[in-house]
């Protein structure tokens, strides 16, 4: 016995000898760096251009190679393992990440003298990132892409029904009276509803969804300073009833249930381009990203996409959101990390977003040119690139996250809320559900403060700054804009012409139709 | 003992410590210093996001803070409820697996004319099923391939017999989860799922006898809630038996009491307002509650009438008892309300329609429950009862057969004692396993939705862990749940080896 042991031990021993020998790592004769980020994959060619791109601008060694080399990690994409691997310190080189999240956790590299230095600072991408990429005035990353989330529609579906597709600007009205007439005229009586107006709004595009419509009515789930939630307020009573009622009662978007048992998902993306594709939704809520798939099933000039932005209830705002690359604080590699950054806000990596059409190309500028307006290849597509670059330029304004509560319980605690809604009307009216997701969140923001000597701080002062901006509102006086942290309310309130610029007051209402 | 002999000795120690070793460092690594880590931790305010290497944020210790702060918090409350709403199908789990090791201990191989009719059917079956996809009358892909694979199974058995079976019903148990939770939540699809296709003609045709006969559902209704006294009475004797003889204290025979009126209370109070529900099950309610009052009264206030007093003497089998009868209680109560509502909701328009399984908040836990006793048939529980009846002496049952027993005499009288070491193992095991389960399930299937009706105490764990990043808290609440697990499992010690020592 004890020999099969010790044979044990011996081919154990040399396996791992051969598996030391041939690591990758140690098979390269310049740095590995690994950039953690999903399956797409155009990936691939990203990292391929990235070393051309090292190359061109003189990043290589004696020989003429790159100085490193990049590999991609997307089986570390999700975002509890970028937690528990930073923490750790094993975390990848680059990370694409929600930068408030990762910067709470402190383990992002401050990246903002390399970005002056190597050209992609804030002022290489579009205005309304700057609350997704920097923090206390200190910049964390930059963009890989940029995404606008908008309602996209087949004319051929409506027409098939004898329907005019909606107009440019839109209200909510008119999506309840343009839905409900959809779905009656698109499904046989009597018989189980196969085709809706819309995607479901319990699929990742309903909680986006909610957020522009309760800004659309001039309320963030945060105050000002983001110090406390305020959705128990009638507005975001209304959004959740809407929900269920477009639902429930209308019928105009689908179940979970009734999205699940139409399709079958497959390769990269959400599930719902096919039957987007296949006329059983008449428009899709989604970003310029699905048309990744949806080249791949529709051949021109088959299936022609329009763009209009989401129905508005008052304040017209669109949702700007990035897929930020950021540099990890405990990376042997920092310094040729930020390469990587460089090379986000170039024109070969911006030209190959534009091409792939992997959602806006992070620098606005490579987006207004003839290659990006009208692909050639494309001409389906030709009425979709231009409005999301200009809604994202014009009229997008951030998520708000407040640095006080987790990003991830906000989103879970709001879920639940809308879950509840949805269920059942017996469950929590709209009114007590709003109530009890201001109460659970401010909750958990206090359990957060109370932990933290330093956020304590920095949060009473916020708090101090929120009771000066209610008493400026009180008395009708325009607010410093420097004091409001929220950047919808940043927006929102000069826009509104409620806040000022340093002594002058700014409006820009008469921009926004229907405001309130 | 010679210097040889204590070298030798010694050798053998050594050569012993070799081989245990790499075990135990492997134990004292990754579990032992995890678990003393993970109880310091509850002591603590460690929040991923303030303490790690890239802060300076001091960490402190808290003493029991976090534990004040969880037994205050309504979420905790609520995810334990899931927990426990889960493990009400644990009973029913192990009666299962019962049923299944019983029928696995049978030989089914009869010869061949058995045999022959089981291919014949099996073939059947499959036939059938090809002429439905054929002619296009096949209600999804899943009804279509369970049909075939009933046909198969049935064919299989019939070559293989036992052996074919014995795995089949252990299949659930080898299956990776998420393959199964993926398969399972494909059965639950309200539109497409077989589950709910097998439903519905059967709902169409309810809401038919429904609407025809509205007061026959009343009845129905009227039965269950009677049923449910009926388990409340067995349980009033079994205590008034435990009582008279002295065994049982009056303290402890007061809180069994009112543990077990609790169902009829709780279910009935909302029901008294509700008209339909009918005025018997009120009048039988009150009369109920005031027996059992004076039940609970009587032994406070009469304490020298028996020899046991006051005292909670027997108070652990008196809670056992009316643990398991309240089970049934609830249940019989969830059918008797269903019955009442049952004229209403077929008089509506779309008359009676198949539940939306997990995306309804009230079906979603029911829903996952079912799933978990699928599971619990064919665990390890069943191989145990096997082994458990491979075990039980043949003489007893030739004895009995002697006595005239017949096949439900002899179960009771000769089976169930001699099993009850195998049962006492199964519930200890399995009610440690319903306290620490439920993740899996919801973070595959339902991410603890619809509004957190499926989230149980392992699934807030890992979100208060990893999504919030309050490692201490979470560990808080895994050492409460160890507690919680602890208590349980020495409170089965402690009464239910009582059951199986008699």
């Amino acid at each position: 016995m004890k020999y099969i042991f010790l044979a044990s031990f011996l081919v154990l021993l040399g396996a791992g000898v051969v598996t030391t020998v041939t690591e990758p790592d140690l098979r390269s004769d310049v740095p590995v760096l690994y950039w953690v980020t999903d399956r797409n994959p155009a990936r691939i060619a990203q990292v391929e251009g990235f070393h051309d791109w090292l190359v061109e601008h003189g990043h290589v060694t004696e020989d003429g190679r790159p100085i490193l080399e990049l590999r991609l990690d997307t089986a570390s994409s999700d975002a509890s393992k970028k937690v528990i691997q930073s923490i750790a310190g094993v975390a990848g080189d680059i990370m694409d990440c929600d930068i408030g999240q990762m910067h709470a956790l402190g383990v992002l590299e401050d990246v903002t003298d390399q970005a002056a230095r190597l050209g992609f600072g804030i002022d290489q991408t579009y205005p309304a990132l700057e609350p997704s990429l920097t923090r206390d005035g200190r910049q964390y990353g930059f963009p890989c892409n940029v995404g606008i989330l908008s309602m996209w529609s087949n004319p051929a579906t409506f027409a098939a029904v004898g329907l005019e597709p909606p107009g440019r600007e839109w209200s909510v009205e008119e999506f309840e009276r343009l839905g409900r007439e959809y779905v009656k005229r698109a499904n046989e009586p009597g018989e189980r509803q196969t085709h809706f107006f819309v995607n479901s709004m319990l699929s990742w595009s309903g909680p986006r969804f909610v957020i522009m419509l309760h800004r659309s009515k001039g309320l963030s789930i945060f105050n000002e300073t983001l110090t406390a939630a305020t959705t128990d307020d009638p507005r975001y009573a209304w959004v959740l009833s809407k929900c269920r009622q477009w639902t429930y009662e209308d019928n105009i978007m689908p179940t979970a249930a009734e999205a699940s048992s139409l399709t079958v998902q497959s390769g990269y993306g959400s599930a719902e381009f096919p039957l987007f594709v296949d006329g059983r939704y008449a428009m899709i809520t989604t970003g310029r990203w699905a048309l990744i798939r949806m080249r791949e099933f529709a051949e021109p000039p088959d299936i022609k996409l329009s763009y209009y932005p989401v129905p508005k209830g008052g304040y017209g705002n669109d949702l700007i959101a990035t897929r930020a690359a950021a540099i990890y604080r405990g990376g042997r590699n920092k310094d040729l990390a930020v390469l990587f950054l460089a090379y986000l806000a170039s024109e070969s990596y911006n030209n190959q977003i534009v091409a792939d059409a992997d959602a806006l190309p992070p620098n606005p500028v490579f987006a207004e040119s003839e290659a990006f307006d009208h692909p050639p290849d494309w001409p389906n597509e030709w009425d979709v690139h231009a409005p999301t670059h200009q809604a994202a330029q014009e009229r997008a304004i951030a998520e708000s996250i407040s640095p006080y509560i987790a990003q991830a319980t906000v989103a879970r605690l709001a879920n639940s809320a809308l879950g509840e809604v949805m269920s059942s009307p017996q469950l929590a009216t709209p009114e007590e559900a709003a109530a009890e997701l201001q109460e659970e969140i401010n909750e958990q923001i206090a359990a957060t403060v109370r932990e933290s000597p330093t956020l304590m701080e920095h949060y009473q002062q916020a708090v101090e700054t929120q009771k000066k901006i209610d008493a400026y509102r009180a008395e009708g006086k325009p607010i410093p804009v420097e004091w409001i942290a929220n950047p919808f309310h940043r927006r929102y309130y000069l826009d509104m012409g409620w806040a000022t610029v340093g002594e002058v007051s700014v409006g820009d209402a008469a921009a926004r139709e229907g405001s309130s | 003992m010679s210097a040889s002999a204590n070298r030798r000795s010694l050798k053998d120690l050594a050569r012993g410590l070799a081989f245990l070793g790499p075990n135990i460092l492997g134990f004292l690594t990754f579990t032992l210093l995890p678990l003393i880590f993970a109880l310091v931790l509850a002591f603590t305010n460690w929040d991923l996001r303030l303490h790690n290497k890239f802060k300076d944020e001091p960490l402190r210790f808290v003493g029991i803070e976090n534990f004040v702060r969880l037994l205050g918090e309504e979420d905790f409350w609520r995810f334990f409820g899931n927990t426990l709403f889960f493990m009400m199908g644990i009973p029913f789990g192990i009666a299962g697996s019962l049923v299944a090791a019983m029928l696995l201990s049978q030989d089914l191989r009869g010869g061949g004319k058995r045999n022959a009719a089981w291919i014949i059917g099996g073939a059947g079956l499959i036939a059938g099923t090809g002429i439905l996809v054929m002619v296009g009358a096949g209600a999804s892909a899943m009804t279509l391939l369970i049909g075939g694979l009933a046909g198969m199974i049935l064919i299989t058995g019939a070559v293989g017999g036992l052996t074919v079976y014995r795995t089949l019903f252990y299949l659930p148990h080898f299956t990776a989860g998420v393959a199964t939770f993926v398969l399972w939540k494909n059965l639950y699809n309200p539109y497409t799922g077989p589950i709910n296709g097998a439903l519905t003609p059967v709902l169409e045709a309810l809401t038919s006898g429904v609407n025809a006969a509205p007061f026959a559902m009343q009845v129905l209704s009227v039965v269950m809630f009677v049923l449910m006294l009926g388990l409340l009475a067995i349980g009033v004797r079994r205590l008034l038996l435990w009582w008279f003889d002295g065994e049982l204290g009056g303290v402890a025979m007061a809180i069994a009491s009112v543990l077990l009126l609790l169902p009829c209370l709780l279910g009935s109070l909302p029901m008294i307002a509700w008209l339909p529900y009918g005025a018997l099950q009120v009048i039988a309610l009150i009369a109920v509650a005031a027996a059992v009052i004076c039940l609970v009264a009587m032994p406070l206030a009469m304490p020298r009438i028996f020899r046991s007093g006051t005292s909670g003497q027997g108070i652990g089998g008196a809670l056992l008892i009316s643990a398991v009868l309240m089970v049934g209680q609830f249940i019989l109560l969830g059918f008797s309300i269903v019955f009442a509502g049952l004229p209403a909701a077929a008089a509506d328009v779309t008359g009676l329609e198949p539940p939306k399984w997990l995306d309804n908040i009230y079906w979603a836990k029911p829903a996952l429950m079912m799933m978990g006793f699928w599971a619990a048939i064919g665990s390890n529980n069943m191989l145990l009862y096997l082994a458990g009846l491979a075990g039980v002496p043949q003489e007893l049952y030739e004895a009995s057969e002697i006595d005239g027993a017949g096949p439900v005499a002899k179960f009771w009288n000769v089976t169930w004692p001699q099993l009850g070491p195998v049962t006492f193992f199964i519930v200890v095991m399995a009610v440690i396993h319903g306290l620490q389960g439920g993740f899996e399930m919801a973070r595959t299937m339902t991410q603890g939705g619809p509004a957190g009706a499926t989230t149980t105490l392992s699934y807030f764990v890992y979100l208060e862990g990893f999504e919030t990043g309050r490692l201490g808290y979470a560990s808080a609440i895994t050492w409460t749940l160890f507690g919680l697990v602890f208590v349980v499992t020495m409170f089965n010690w402690k009464f239910g080896n009582r059951y199986v020592n008699d």
